[in-house]
């Protein structure tokens, strides 16, 4: 019998994100993972620089009294 | 002539006093600011065809190397109420369907948005681009039309 592996599936952009309410993430630039985290967009444009991501998505998470963007 | 259709994307509204958390679909493209040699980062703007103009976060313009509060200052009045925005000549790279698009636009940018961390497109400037933009709330997609 041909075994059936179960592929992970992709986290949306709303789920990567949830864990951060109030702070800014930098995502991949293909928005698949989290690159950085940091209360401003300056210091998590910075870190996601220094661990080599050329071109982020930076997304401000809502702390409860804003929406947040899912794809 | 072509058409461009795009999904809305889903916005997650947190539950909020009574209100329990719902799900809504808005028009949204990912946008990145060019200015000099500056390295560059995408962030989301709301396709707005209530906005006059484009209106991005001050704080993202600073980021990509604007002197945002050096621009001329306007006094507008929105939903949000009274606010000064601080416009420039800026060009901007919207992702239309994994494509790049260049434009440049005369835009506003906000404090108040600051906290937000999404823009605007609005019809001076992004709307010029396309013969139409339509919205279809039912199939919760947005078509360009181009010239």
């Amino acid at each position: 019998m041909k075994s059936r592996l179960k592929q992970p599936r992709a986290m949306s952009v709303n789920q990567l994100i949830k864990p951060y309410p109030g702070r800014w993430v930098a995502l991949s630039q293909d928005d698949t993972y989290v690159v950085s985290v940091a209360s401003s967009p300056k210091a998590v444009l910075n870190q996601a620089r220094k661990k080599g991501e050329a071109r982020p998505h930076l997304v401000k998470v809502p702390d409860g009294s804003w929406v947040a963007i899912a794809f | 002539m072509s058409y461009v259709t795009i999904p809305y994307k889903k916005i997650q509204i947190r539950a909020q006093g009574n209100a329990p958390p719902k799900i809504i679909h808005a028009p949204i493209l990912k946008i990145s600011l060019f200015y000099k040699n500056y390295e560059r980062f995408d962030f989301d703007c709301v396709v707005d065809s209530g906005a006059d103009f484009c209106v991005f976060p001050a704080n993202l313009g600073e980021l990509a190397g604007l002197d945002v509060f050096g621009g001329k200052d306007v006094a507008t009045y929105g939903i949000g109420g009274k606010e000064i925005l601080y416009f420039h000549d800026v060009k901007v790279e919207a992702i239309i369907k994994d494509e790049p698009w260049i434009f440049e636009c005369h835009a506003g940018f906000s404090t108040k948005l600051n906290t937000k961390g999404i823009g605007f497109l609005g019809r001076d400037g992004f709307f010029d681009l396309f013969q139409e933009i339509a919205f279809n709330q039912k199939t919760k997609m947005f078509r360009l039309k181009e010239f």
